[in-house]
């Protein structure tokens, strides 16, 4: 395998994993120095990476992001999209009290598991994609809720309840955008 | 530089170096700051031979997250791009004396029981 192969990998793999772009390009660049010294040396690539690079490249991305912070990211993400459906929900029907009923509890909540569990396995970033999935995957279960339960209201969600649903989740989620953001910029002012 | 370890006695000895790697990353770097490769290379001369040398780049990655280090781009005495040189903290400084003096009551222990067993051996 080339540097560049092995190269090409860690990088799709930082990518799927959420490593950002400051980050990366400095992974990447360090890797490539450390392998040509390595080959100027008379030792292979695999002696650099091992025999398996994807779970070499995992590692290295999972250091660098660890899995706390990930859920943290991603608790908030889910509830700021749980808040804005539902503030979309109270618009659409032009209520400030919504009624909310088991189907509609079993969708976000399961909505809100699979999303957050997959962002975790992916890595982050690909937000729309997990949207899109967990809807696929849950809508049958609301249904199911749906038929199973009736029309029972369990009860009424104020308009205020939606909103701090939103900001609760907004919260985490842009603290840690703005720390990456700031973090990738410290790095790039050592870089230059 | 680098071996795969073929029997069971290479295989110890990557097993205690894991133990023990964060320590000799931050020993290495206390005497000076130095890139990844650099501290593999210090790591070979001392006799510790890693079966992945890039297995110390998550490592640093944790540190340097822990704040016990901290890094900067240089350009190498080697020439090329600029590398990614890593410096000790304070609080790195501090990890490292607190795993030195572990180590200290740590590594006697071990080899007293090792050798009671091999006079234990002679005796039987």
């Amino acid at each position: 395998m080339t540097d560049e192969q092995i190269l090409a990998i860690c990088q799709s793999n930082w990518i799927y994993r959420g490593v950002d772009d400051t980050s990366m390009r400095e992974m990447r660049e360090e890797l490539r120095a450390h392998l040509e010294e390595a080959a100027a040396a008379g030792r292979s690539a695999t002696d650099v990476v091992g025999e398996d690079v994807a779970a070499f490249a995992a590692a290295w991305a999972r250091e660098r992001r660890p899995l706390r912070q990930r859920i943290g990211y991603l608790a908030g993400v889910a509830g700021a999209c749980l808040g804005t459906a539902l503030l979309l929900a109270h618009l659409t029907r032009w209520t400030t009290s919504l009624p909310v009923t088991p189907e509609r509890i079993a969708f976000y909540v399961l909505f809100a598991a699979v999303f957050v569990a997959w962002e975790l396995r992916r890595g982050g970033g690909g937000h729309l994609r997990s949207t899109v999935i967990g809807v696929v995957a849950l809508v049958p279960v609301a249904v199911a809720a749906h038929w199973l339960n009736g029309d029972i209201t369990l009860f009424h969600l104020p308009l205020w309840g939606s909103a701090a649903l939103l900001l609760a989740g907004a919260f985490p989620a842009v603290t840690d955008a703005r720390r990456r953001r700031e973090s990738a910029a410290a790095g790039d002012r050592s870089a230059g | 530089m680098t071996k795969a370890p073929p029997g069971t006695g290479d295989q110890r000895r990557s097993q205690l170096l894991r133990g023990v790697l964060d320590l000799c990353l931050l020993a290495l770097i206390e005497e000076r700051p130095r890139y990844g490769y650099e501290l593999v290379e210090a790591l070979a001369a001392s006799g510790l031979e890693l079966v992945s040398e890039g297995s110390i780049y998550p490592l640093l990655a944790r540190m340097e997250r822990a704040a016990l280090i901290d890094a900067y781009r240089a350009p190498s005495a080697a020439g090329g791009a600029p590398r990614k040189y890593y410096r000790l903290t304070g609080a790195g400084q501090a990890e490292l004396a607190a795993g030195r003096h572990a180590w200290q009551g740590f590594a006697p222990a071990v080899s007293r029981t090792l050798e009671a067993g091999t006079e234990g051996e002679r005796t039987s």
